[in-house]
């Protein structure tokens, strides 16, 4: 299971930042550490690498009330970080035969 | 008792809150020579600079059984305070595809079958292409050279076989800027630094997305507003991207645009009196261009500076770039503010651009005629996207026409100095600058009776089959002539390795040592952590094997004055260590020594290095380093102004010590506007842009093989503008056509993207190896740097339609 701390940077709007800080303490994956300023330290437990990245990269950015979210350190030594054998990518295609102009 | 799970949830929550307290202190860590521990659990830390962009964050890595298993943002590091991006998280994974090199291949090329040979045989064939013509031997390396590997190339080929054909990928990144800095002051690299983005009241992107390219930079300024610091961003740029997003000012361009604006604003400076007419008058000279472009121009009076401007009134401007007159005089009531902080970051936009040196030079322009250069927070600085593009491209001189340390090729006082220091015979460094990259691979491509005199080119840490521009041209051609040999060190099979006659596998990031130079002048240093995998190897290694085998052939040009071996490496008790040998390679810190050596060369250009030891105690220093009367060694935050930099004059205020015009005066050019080399008609009637992905670093060689990475962001796409899609009837995931005048790409649509293109224009990143955006891109290029230009060429579109399934009879 990887684990990271993360940083995340709040919006200046009480409204927003309280939704913010209401919505993260509830999600399981995350334990929030003490809001000091604008930041928040939170620690992220997901179940897979795939998972956390999307976590930090897709899914924490765009929750309203979050303005950035920093990663300060992440643990992947039990995480199976090979889901799926690397396939090198030779597919070079110019068009597919099945396709035609419209 | 705490479980092993919760003590590592526990450690991040900690960490993170460390980080936070020392952010919001707004305060660089303390030095600290702090060096490896090992944590509770086991793992043992040491740092490393991250092996993505140029930010050059520090990490701490943390091994365990031989393995990478974590990494946290180093807190000791100036650059990164503790701080890692969305990258940071997958840095340690990159070392872990399944289908790393291990082996030597060679291609018989009858059958298109590569098969494993021994280290031995690689070697033997690589010296035997070097006799076969020293002068035909070409050497293509890259800004992720660390720099003693970038050392030993130059050196290798320079001093070694007579012959200059070396450049980096990073002239396809960053030569502009680098034209850009030595004909404004004289000598390559920014004046300013990192710092200076803790101080501006303004920044202005030009071209540039560091919100998703360096994050970690940009975190710095997302940071300061957080804590209720005013910073006004402002965007140009040809399209929306995620920085956008956070400025306040988004203005966009049409291609070519930034040379209109820029014009724009010194119009203004200049017609209202609100440039600083005393920076002008002390510290400054204004230049043109010669009607055949060169890195020195011609004298301008100043008189003759504002009436070239003349034509470019805000409302012409908005006619030539497409942004409102109303914000070019915004931009120029900012820069006639002298009391505001201002700085310009700039990345490919401006460099990947075929008038690249003229928007470097004149962005550099609009600081020194208004003053705003030389204050914390007051810089033009540019940012590179390799690791170490400024320590080993451009610091090292890897690049055709120079030398280490700022020297060049051509000055023989320069090659006098090489030759000393390299110990070889007077006359062994060539006086002819090499071919640059696109020259480069457009003589492999070209046969020996046509004038194609490049026969071999050895590539490290880079990918030309795939980033070339137009590989039609300037690629695929070289792989259908016989006796055009290409050989590729890398770590991962891609675009160019199944092409190549010979791949070596290669060590990389912590698998050995290394030392990198990042964006803010700021020399890194790490230590190996863990072996590679199978039979891979350092690239430093692998070109000292190969020197060492033509030595032994007797080739001359591997013996120096004293007709010892031009790679002599010896121990603490001085006796020679054969460190060709792979046995021996780690017998002696080879990098330890090839620094040093080089370091010899830093100080010609002020540019001056510390001692290999220095940089294991430091988190990086940013040269000038120099020694202090107490024993200790000092970075140089702000080049160029008195009490800064240790190199002005006591009363000058600011000197430019390496002026193109010997009085120590920086240079204010004016260029014209002009259009771009290919521009939208009526058979190509779209902008094609492309780029980069959040996902993918560069060709995607690393970030490919990180499974959730590449399962977020599996293929390459064309971002399309909605009502040029509607105009086309093609909905998002729609399979469409790009064609330009060099070839024909299909792929997918979508509509907006996350760039969100304006009306007429597409983006396509370049990370999908399968699908290759560089066989349509243009190989037109700066005619001083010789950069090319990605970001624009005319492009069109069509929808390709599914033929309806037949019916079975």
């Amino acid at each position: 299971m990887p684990t990271s701390g993360l940083i995340l940077t709040l919006d200046e709007d009480p409204v927003q930042r309280a939704s913010a800080l209401e919505r993260l303490a509830r999600d399981p994956r995350i334990a929030c550490g003490e809001l000091q300023g604008a930041q928040l330290p939170v620690a992220a437990q997901t179940d897979t690498l795939e998972a956390g990245i999307a976590l930090v990269r897709d899914e924490l950015p765009t929750q309203p009330g979050i303005c950035f979210v920093h990663v300060v350190c992440v643990d992947f030594e039990d995480a199976d970080y090979n889901q799926e054998p690397a396939q090198p990518p030779t597919d070079r295609r110019r068009r597919a035969p099945e396709e035609s102009e419209t | 008792m705490i479980d092993r799970r919760a003590f590592i949830k526990a450690s991040a929550l900690a960490a993170a809150s460390a980080a936070v307290a020392e952010l919001a202190q707004a305060q660089a860590p303390t030095p600290d020579s702090a060096g490896p521990r090992i944590s509770e659990d086991g793992v043992r830390w040491d740092k490393a600079p991250c092996r993505f962009c140029g930010t050059g964050c520090h990490v701490q890595v943390g091994v365990k059984e031989g393995k990478v298993v974590a990494i946290q943002g180093d807190r000791l590091a100036e650059v990164n305070k503790g701080l890692c991006c969305v990258k940071g998280y997958h840095v340690g994974l990159a070392l872990y595809g399944r289908d790393r090199l291990t082996t030597p291949l060679l291609l018989d090329r009858k059958t298109g079958i590569q098969s494993p040979i021994s280290w031995e045989r690689a070697v033997e064939i690589i010296a035997g292409r070097v006799t076969k013509d020293p002068r035909g031997f070409a050497f293509y390396g890259s800004g992720q050279w660390t720099i003693p590997e970038g050392y030993i190339a130059q050196k290798f080929m320079k001093g070694g076989l007579s012959c200059n054909h070396i450049d980096p990928n990073a002239r396809l990144c960053m030569s502009s800027a680098v034209t850009g800095y030595e004909s404004t002051y004289g000598v390559d690299e920014p004046a300013g630094t990192f710092t200076d983005l803790d101080h501006a009241d303004v920044i202005i992107f030009w071209g540039n997305n560091p919100a998703e390219m360096h994050p970690v930079l940009f975190s710095r300024i997302i940071d300061r507003r957080a804590r209720g610091e005013k910073i006004t961003l402002i965007d140009i740029g040809t399209r929306r991207t995620r920085s956008t997003d956070h400025c306040q000012h988004k203005l966009i361009m049409k291609p070519h645009g930034d040379l209109a604006i820029a014009n724009g604003i010194a119009h203004l400076l200049v017609e209202r009196g609100t440039y600083d007419k005393e920076f002008v008058e002390r510290f400054c000279n204004m230049r043109q261009d010669t009607e055949t472009p060169s890195l020195d121009g011609q004298p301008m009076t100043f008189e003759a500076y504002r009436a070239a401007l003349k034509p470019y009134t805000p409302e012409h401007v908005e006619a030539l770039s497409g942004v409102p007159a109303e914000e070019i005089r915004r931009l120029a009531d900012l820069f006639g503010d002298r009391a505001l902080r201002i700085t310009s970051l700039w990345c490919m936009g401006m460099n990947q651009h075929t008038r690249g040196t003229a928007i470097n030079r004149m962005v550099h322009g609009l600081h020194l005629l208004s003053g705003h250069f030389g204050k914390p927070g007051d810089a033009p600085t540019s940012l590179t996207g390799q690791p170490s593009a400024c320590g080993t491209a451009r610091e090292v001189g890897t690049l055709a026409h120079a030398l280490p340390g700022g020297l060049k090729v051509k000055n023989p006082d320069h090659r006098k100095i090489a030759e000393d220091i390299w110990n070889v015979p007077v006359g062994r460094i060539h006086d002819t600058p090499g071919h640059h990259t696109l020259l480069m691979w457009e003589r492999f491509s070209t046969p020996v009776e046509q004038g194609g005199d490049i026969h071999t080119i050895w590539v490290q840490v880079t990918n030309p089959g795939q980033t070339l521009p137009n590989l039609h041209k300037l690629f695929y051609p070289s792989r259908r002539i016989d006796d055009k040999f290409l050989i590729v060190s890398e770590v991962y099979p891609n675009a160019t390795t199944r092409r190549a006659d010979l791949v070596l596998p290669s060590a990389m990031w912590v698998e050995k040592n290394g030392m990198t130079g990042n964006s803010e002048r700021r020399t890194q240093q790490w230590f190996r952590m863990v072996d590679p995998p199978g039979q891979a190897r350092p690239d430093a290694w692998q070109v000292l094997a190969v020197a060492r085998k033509l030595w032994e052939l007797g080739f001359e040009g591997m013996k120096d004055r004293d007709g010892a071996f031009l790679f002599t490496m010896k121990d603490a008790q001085g006796r020679e260590v054969p460190s060709w040998n792979w046995k021996n390679y780690y017998d002696v810190n080879v990098d330890e020594m090839l620094f040093n050596e080089y370091r010899k060369f830093s100080g010609f250009k002020h540019k001056n290095l510390a001692p290999y030891s220095e940089y294991v105690k430091a988190r990086g220093m940013r040269w000038p380093v120099v020694q202090q009367q107490d024993g200790s060694w000092l970075e140089t935050q702000f080049r160029f102004v008195e009490g800064a930099d240790p190199f002005v004059k006591q009363g000058a205020g600011v000197q430019f010590y390496h002026s193109v015009t010997k009085d120590d005066r920086a240079l204010i050019w004016f260029h014209p506007y002009t259009a771009p080399p290919e521009v939208p008609d009526a058979e190509y009637p779209l902008w094609l842009c492309t780029g980069r992905v959040l996902e993918h670093w560069h060709s995607g060689t690393m970030t490919m093989r990180i499974a959730p990475l590449r399962r977020a962001m599996p293929q390459a796409y064309v971002e399309v503008n909605e009502e040029d899609a509607r105009a086309l009837g093609i909905q998002s995931g729609d399979k469409v056509a790009i064609e330009t005048r060099r070839g024909e790409l299909v792929l997918h649509a979508w509509i907006g993207g996350r760039g969100q293109p304006p009306r007429g224009s597409l983006f396509v990143p370049f990370f999908d190896e399968r699908l290759l955006i560089n066989e349509l891109t243009l190989d037109a290029h700066c005619p001083i740097s010789k950069q090319p230009d990605y970001k624009k060429c005319a492009a069109r579109l069509r929808k390709l339609v599914q033929p309806p399934k037949k019916e079975r009879p």
